[in-house]
């Protein structure tokens, strides 16, 4: 189904509220998931995936240390280490970041992008390397990468690089995004969490308005 | 769209569609004027005059909703760069729509009587709207896009109070457009009594506005300045009218503000802040919500909510209903406060990326303090939670600068307005001024030889 790129920012991030997430987080995550979604990424699935077990105060803030110049987030899940380990990034170019055993590699791709994209940090990069072998290379267009992301439980190490001029742009769809129809739901649901079922005294008292408006 | 339109929420639009609407009629007025223009006559005056509308709005969708086009998609459109303009072309068009409706309807209700409307009247039905809570969140989650429409107004009356002299047409204008206001404002009547009696001051106010805003007067220097200083003696009403009658004549000088009016979005953290320097931002943007007590059970006697069969946000009381633990986060000012008290105990001189690591609760209000730093009309300066907060007050700043008139309000959380009373129409727009229809009043010896058969 073809939804637009307001409607997915705004389910996106009610979404990850109804998973506990506080609103700040949300907006991130939901920026990264929309800046993933226009790159024919699949940006919600991954923000679902990254949002489940829901989260509880405990999990919040995300524990990490520093140690000379490597921030170090053990057992870390995307959604709460993520803005932050991209914040660090780009609050000091000479700091890197390592997430360990991370839940959904792909958010970070998408929290590094939609970053740069709103810092207007477009000559700059975040430098992805993954477990194993294999980085990505995010700018405020797009990632390039040398092989296919881990979906899960890898180790990821962040750093900042210079990009070309002329580094190559994924061409983005001027209108909205198609999502699985299915996605889309689970999102919605997730969503619902944040909404409060009314009756006829909260709409009375809530809305202030009548039942009826065509007298 | 025949197929999906009637389904309102439960449709999905195309991304050619740019905007999604819906209206109710006026059944009352409606009928009315169905049954004089299909007799032959011309409806009633008064009863036109009380209403002012034919249809109202209870939606005016944008910007993606249901599938619709995003803004972005026609932001580079000149004719719609600024914001809401798709939509209030819409809310035009329908204007137009409902006035041909009833003529159609009066017509096919008897062909051989039916006459069309006469032309001062069709000028003088606006388009209703209802507005309800959903404004108020808007402005909420918009803070730049309202700092930037503050800024535009502010720096208009800037100019305007700048001025070192009128010239004579320009103290004409003002003085034709204040007798105009004042009949317009005589024939605004509503029917909460607070709002009521805010008018009968406003009528009073202006009487006295008239008294001292000679032509004589008006020749001294600086008179735009010397009247806004003087409207510090009358009612808000009075000052915020008096504010619009000044900047009216004054389009060669303002009207390149409206190009400021839009925004792209609202700002991105910024990590690299440090903690000293965000202190100072949040003390300077956020010193008003310092004397909130929020230990008072009055300043967090409400919470804001979306409710699950509306999709639309409502108004709860926290110790009488269930949901407040779905609150949405509206509560600026508590949450400033919890910035400011955190920021207290933090090393100075660590980044802010740094700070929201250990306080990821915080990173929303972080956010809107670095961008305070050159918005300085971004925030409301309220206590949204607050037991005395009253709601119409943001629905009828929002509706100001889409030019609402008669605002009418229906409670503390909801009103109904009036757009494009005395504006030209479908039929007229080629030939009437665009410019000069700002409170438009009826006037009371229409010439019945202006009623034509349609």
């Amino acid at each position: 189904m073809h939804v637009s790129l307001n409607e997915f920012q705004a389910t996106a991030a009610k979404a990850a509220v109804g998973a506990g997430l506080p609103s700040g987080l949300a907006a991130s995550v939901a920026a990264a998931a929309g800046w993933l979604a226009v790159r024919r990424l699949p940006g919600l699935q991954v923000l679902l995936a990254a949002s489940d077990p829901a989260f509880t105060d405990g999990d919040l803030p995300a524990p990490a240390e520093c140690r000379a110049g490597l921030w170090v987030f053990p057992d870390a899940r995307a959604v709460v280490a993520g803005p932050s380990a991209v914040d660090l990034m780009l609050a000091d170019p000479t700091v890197e970041v390592l997430l360990d055993r991370l839940d959904v590699p792909l958010l970070i791709v998408g929290l590094a992008g939609a970053a740069l994209a709103g810092a207007g940090a477009h000559l700059q990069g975040i430098a992805v390397g993954f477990e194993g072998g294999g980085t990505a290379r995010v700018s405020a267009r797009a990632v390039l990468t040398d092989r296919a992301v881990p979906a899960s439980a890898r180790t990821l190490t962040l750093r900042r690089c210079t990009l070309l001029e002329n580094e190559p742009s994924t061409g983005l769809p001027s209108q909205g995004v198609e999502i699985d129809r299915c996605v889309w739901q689970q999102a919605q649901t997730l969503a619902a969490r944040t909404y409060v079922p009314e009756d006829p005294l909260s709409r009375a008292r809530g809305a202030g308005a009548g039942a009826i408006d065509n007298e | 769209m025949a197929g999906v339109v009637p389904l309102q929420e439960a449709g999905r639009c195309q991304a050619s569609e740019l905007v999604l609407s819906r209206a109710n009629r006026s059944v009352r007025l409606f009928d009315h004027v169905v049954e004089q223009l299909s007799q032959g006559r011309q409806p009633d005056r008064d009863r036109l005059a009380a209403t002012g509308y034919l249809m109202r709005t209870t939606a005016v969708y944008g910007n993606g909703k249901f599938g619709i086009a995003d803004r972005h998609r026609i932001a580079d459109r000149p004719a719609l760069a600024l914001p809401f303009q798709a939509e209030m072309f819409t809310v035009w068009l329908i204007r137009g729509f409902t006035l041909d409706l009833v003529e159609h309807v009066a017509r096919v209700r008897d062909p051989e009587r039916a006459v069309a409307l006469a032309p001062a009247l069709r000028r003088h039905l606006g388009i209703g709207n209802s507005t309800g809570l959903g404004m108020a969140p808007f402005l909420v989650n918009h803070p730049s896009l309202l700092n930037n429409w503050m800024r535009a107004r502010e720096t208009a009356l800037a100019r305007v109070r700048a001025v070192d002299h009128a010239t004579p047409d320009e103290a004409a204008r003002f003085l034709a457009l204040l007798a105009r206001v004042r009949r317009h404002v005589g024939d605004w009547q509503v029917d909460d009594v607070r709002q009521q009696a805010r008018i009968e001051i406003l009528r009073n106010e202006l009487g006295a506005v008239a008294d001292l805003a000679t032509e004589s007067w008006l020749a001294l220097p600086a008179p735009w300045d010397r009247l806004i200083a003087a409207s510090d003696a009358w009612s808000e009403e009075c000052q915020e009218l008096l504010v619009s009658l000044v900047l009216e004549p004054q389009g060669a000088r303002i009207d390149d503000l409206a190009a400021t009016m839009s925004s792209a979005g609202e700002a991105s953290l910024n990590p690299s802040m440090t903690v000293d320097r965000l202190s100072r931002i949040a003390d300077a943007a956020y010193g008003w919500a310092g004397s909130v007590d929020f230990d008072d059970p009055a300043e967090t006697a409400r919470f804001w909510y979306v409710s699950a069969e509306k999709l639309e946000p409502r108004l709860g009381e926290r110790r009488e209903e269930p949901g407040a633990d779905r609150e949405l986060p509206l509560d600026i000012a508590r949450q400033a406060r919890a910035l400011r008290a955190a920021l207290a105990t933090a090393d100075p001189s660590e980044t802010v990326a740094a700070f929201v690591l250990r306080h990821p609760d915080l990173r929303a209000i972080v956010r809107r303090a670095q961008a305070a730093i050159d918005q300085p009309y971004a925030e409301i300066r309220d206590n949204l939670i607050a037991a005395d907060c009253l709601p119409i007050d943001m629905l009828r700043c929002k509706l100001s600068f889409f030019g609402a008139s008669k605002f009418d309000p229906k409670s503390d959380r909801w009103t109904r307005i009036v757009l494009f009373q005395g504006a030209p129409g479908l039929d007229d727009i080629a030939t009437r001024d665009p410019d000069d229809w700002c409170f438009p009043v009826l006037e009371d010896d229409m010439d019945p030889s202006t009623c034509m058969s349609p």
